[in-house]
Formats: structure tokens, C-alpha cells, sequence
């Protein structure tokens, strides 16, 4: 009992004594060594989100906070998860102009879902696309397809992604911040930037050629150019060997060409937000002309 | 040492410069903390992009590694075992040890401001870091005197930054190699990593007294 008590009494006095010291120490060497810093980087810190995502290009929200302030070269509209709010703020403590905002948010290019993609193998390694890509380009038999093990779920740090139970990335965009984080996680690089306004969804970023693409998802683009050919803004086009969709011709067309681009796609990979694809669409286009033309005739 | 002489076993003692020298050597090369316990990987790997900060950390380092080396030792002999509170080792180690790093954080920001900035939370992380815990630990546990507290940490250190040194210089000359995207950042780092181990093998073969 009395060793006890001794090991206790002096354990509180060396720890204190060690304590004392190094406190003092410490003290002594914050005021000698103390480095006057900016109240305007604090007060830009402090308006900042502190999701220290990375997306404006620095390590952080104060690194962000101290280049915006000493830097005149950078922009008060880097930080995407602050918004349009937080550039606001900072321009108006920097004495910047604020400009135009980048509002995007991330889409998935694929609708190749479980049930309309071809499985080419069963992939039971480690539960990450990018593992997955390495065994043969991954289980799906389309390689520009969703792969759908959640990489970029990871990487979310606004809980705006989560795996379907179709069994891939499904965004909610009203969570979705456009930090752009998945873009970079995504091997496949299957997830793209649109702006926040945006009048219809490409789902598909397949170079293949038609067979190629039937042989291995019932949802993708055979690169048909029904829609370049209908699309009277001319907003539709190659680029890198798959058809794209330039938004902001698209928008700044206005709604007169009344989506004639979904209308015309036959695999609906042209569509409209939170619409669902129909790959038998021709089909069921076909026997309804006939049903009509029979009950008619 | 021991020497057959005429009469019997002649017992040399070593001196203390060969004692801080094989220290130093063994623990840099012959049992590099990276490379053969795969101890600090996080740092390692985090500020082994450029030379600079590899250099600077390595620095760094080796400054927070030697004092919380010695100082652990000193308060183990003079309070820890004494007293029979060897059971609060780590406790009181990593107490010194932030201390240091807190101490270090504040003087690098006065003196160097641009590399403190590219440290950024790595230079917090070596609070934690275990390559810098294990060397108070293993002196403690092993009985080392103090020349051999101060040469293990100091060759602990000095291995440490070889090893960020080595792994900078590759890493600068993979960036700007056709390496597979796949295979791109940490991936090939590894594997850069895993070569180095296995050269730093050919150091086992060194025998140091």
C-alpha cells in the first residue's frame, strides 16, 4: 500500500515538474519566436466552409485563406463548397471582384446499371474501382463503363454520392458542392462537370462503335448522330471519340428545340434529369405505330 | 571484445567513438527504420515529393529525434526507473516529444516561414510519428547507456532522412516518367519503396564490430 502511494505521489510530481518545465519553456519560446499574423487571413478563415477538401487548389482552408488575402493573382471564387456567399465575403474583405461563378456539379456518364451492362468476369478482389481496373479493366464488359465499387463515394465528403441499389453512382445534385473531388478519384474518369442549370444528361462515354457497344451494354451509345443531326442549336459533337453535349450552347438555345435530342436518341442515353432509359424504346415505338395503324385501318 | 593473448582472454573495451559510430552506422544502414521496420511511413511518403521538403524535413527530424532521444533518456535513468514509473514511458515520451515539435513549430515559423508553410500538417504529424517514439522506446527497453541512446538516435535520424533524400530523388525522376495512370502517386511509391528495401538489404551484410 505505501509503495502504491509512493509511486502515485511521486508520478503527479514528475509529471508536473515535466509539465512546469516544458510549459515555461514553451511560453517563453512562443514570445520570442511569435510571428505577427494578418486579422484579415483569420477573418477569411473564418468565412470559409473548414472542409479543407482541397477543391480551390490549396492544402486547405487557411492556405486558401492566406494566398487569396497576400496573393493578387488569386481569385476570391476558387472555394466551390462555400459558394457563391462565401466569394461574396471574401471579395468584399479582399477588395477583389468577385466575377461570374463557376456553379457546376458532378453527373455520371453511364446508365450501364447491374441489369442493362454485360458482366465479363466476377471481380471478387479489394472493393475499389481502381483495384478493380487493374484485373482486365474490371468485372463490366464495357471498359467507359461505372464500375460502381464507390471510389468517388469515398472521396465525398458532402454525402451528395452513394452506390444505387442499380449498382452505380447515383448523385444527389442538391448536396453536390462541385469540389470536384470525385472527378479526380473516378479511374474510369466516368463522372463529368455540368453546370448547375442544365436541360438534358449525355449517359454515355463509350468510343466504341455500334456492335461493340450492344455486345456489352444495352444502354450505350451506338453513335448513331441521330441527335447531332436533330439538335437545332448544334450543341452536339464529338470530342475524344464520344459524342458530348456542349451545355451552354444547349442552355443559351433556350426551349424551343423542345428536347428533340431525347426524343430521337433510340437508347435514350440523351436524357432528361431523373429519367430512366428504355432500351427497347424503338421497339415499343414500332408495335405502338402498328397497334395504331391497325386500329385505324 | 575479447582477444586470445598469451594469458588467457584480454577484454578491450570499446571506445566511445566506435561505440557512437557503429551506433550511428547500424541503425542508419544496416536496420534503416524504413526500409527494414517500416516505421514513419506516413511522413515518408508525404513529404518525399520534392527534394526540397525532403531535405527540410530530414532536417527537422533528425533535430526533434536527437534531442527527445537524449532528453528520454535522461528522465528514464533519473526519474522513470528509478521511481518505478516505467509504465508511464510512452505517456512521458510522447510528452516530450510534442513538446519538441511544438517548440520546433514555433522556431521554424520565425526563421523559415516558406518551409514551414510546405511542411504544413506533416511537421504536426511527427508528434506522432514512430519512428521518433520507438527510439526512446527501444533505448529504454534494451538498457542502453548514454552513447548508445544518443547514437541510435542520431543514426535513426540520419537513416530517416537518407531514406526521404533517396526516395525524393526518385520520386522527382517518376513524376516525369510515361508510368501507368493506375500506377501513378502513391502506388508507384510503394513500389519504389519495396526496391529500396530490398537494396537496403545488401547492408545486412555489414557487420559493425
Amino acid at each position: 500500500m505505501e509503495n502504491l502511494l509512493s509511486i502515485a505521489l511521486w508520478g503527479v510530481l514528475v509529471f508536473t515538474t515535466m509539465g512546469l518545465f516544458f510549459g515555461i519553456a514553451l511560453a517563453a519560446a512562443a514570445r520570442r519566436f511569435h510571428v505577427p499574423s494578418n486579422p484579415v487571413v483569420e477573418e477569411v478563415n473564418e468565412n470559409l466552409p473548414a472542409a479543407n477538401c482541397g477543391a480551390c487548389g490549396f492544402a486547405g482552408c487557411h492556405a486558401y485563406a492566406e494566398e487569396v488575402v497576400e496573393n493578387p493573382d488569386v481569385s476570391p471564387i476558387l472555394c466551390a463548397p462555400g459558394g457563391a456567399d462565401v466569394a461574396v465575403e471574401i471579395g468584399q474583405l479582399t477588395g477583389k471582384a468577385v466575377g461570374e461563378m463557376r456553379d457546376e456539379v458532378a453527373r455520371l456518364r453511364c446508365y450501364g446499371s447491374n441489369n442493362w451492362a454485360k458482366q465479363q468476369a466476377e471481380y471478387d478482389g479489394i472493393n475499389t474501382c481502381v483495384a478493380a481496373m487493374l484485373s482486365f479493366g474490371g468485372p463490366k464488359s464495357c471498359k467507359f463503363g461505372c464500375l460502381g465499387l464507390g471510389d468517388c463515394v469515398r472521396v465525398c465528403q458532402f454525402d451528395a454520392m452513394h452506390i444505387s441499389d442499380l449498382g452505380i453512382v447515383e448523385i444527389n445534385v442538391k448536396k453536390c458542392t462541385g469540389c470536384t473531388l470525385c472527378i479526380a478519384a473516378c479511374p474510369k474518369d466516368v463522372l463529368t462537370m455540368y453546370p448547375r442549370e442544365h436541360r438534358v444528361i449525355l449517359s454515355c462515354l463509350t468510343q466504341e462503335r455500334g456492335k461493340a457497344v450492344k455486345d456489352s451494354c444495352m444502354v450505350g451509345c451506338i453513335q448513331c448522330q441521330l441527335c447531332i443531326k436533330a439538335c437545332p442549336a448544334k450543341a452536339i459533337d464529338y470530342r475524344d471519340g464520344a459524342i458530348d453535349v456542349n451545355h451552354f450552347t444547349c442552355r443559351h438555345y433556350g426551349p424551343e428545340c423542345k428536347e428533340i435530342c431525347v426524343e430521337v436518341c433510340p437508347t435514350d442515353i440523351i436524357h432528361l434529369p431523373g429519367m430512366l432509359p428504355d432500351p427497347d424504346k424503338k421497339a415499343k415505338a414500332k408495335a405502338a405505330s402498328e397497334a395504331k395503324e391497325a386500329a385505324s385501318g | 571484445m575479447s582477444i586470445a593473448g598469451i594469458e588467457g582472454l584480454w577484454s578491450i573495451e570499446p571506445s566511445v567513438v566506435a561505440l557512437l559510430v557503429s551506433g550511428v552506422i547500424g541503425a542508419a544502414l544496416i536496420s534503416n527504420f524504413v526500409f527494414t521496420k517500416y516505421l514513419g511511413l506516413c511522413v515518408f511518403f508525404g513529404v518525399s515529393r520534392k527534394r526540397e521538403t525532403a531535405i527540410g524535413m530530414g532536417v527537422t527530424f533528425g533535430v526533434v529525434g536527437v534531442l527527445s532521444g537524449t532528453l528520454s533518456w535522461l528522465l528514464h535513468h533519473s526519474a522513470l526507473e528509478p521511481l518505478k514509473l516505467d509504465f508511464l514511458q510512452i505517456i512521458a515520451f510522447i510528452g516530450i516529444v510534442a513538446c519538441l515539435v511544438q517548440g520546433t513549430d514555433l522556431v521554424l515559423k520565425k526563421i523559415a516561414p516558406a518551409l514551414h508553410k510546405k511542411f504544413g500538417i506533416y511537421l504536426m504529424l511527427i508528434t506522432t510519428n514512430c519512428v521518433i517514439l520507438a527510439i526512446p522506446l527501444l533505448n529504454a527497453t534494451a538498457g542502453a547507456s548514454f552513447v548508445e541512446a544518443v547514437s541510435l538516435s542520431l543514426g535513426a535520424c540520419l537513416g530517416f532522412a537518407l531514406a526521404l533524400f533517396l526516395m525524393s530523388c526518385a520520386r522527382e525522376k517518376v513524376d516525369m516518367a510515361p508510368v501507368p495512370r493506375l500506377f501513378r502517386g502513391l502506388p508507384i511509391a510503394f513500389i519504389i519503396a519495396g526496391l529500396f528495401a530490398l537494396s537496403f538489404l545488401g547492408f545486412s551484410g555489414l557487420k559493425v564490430m
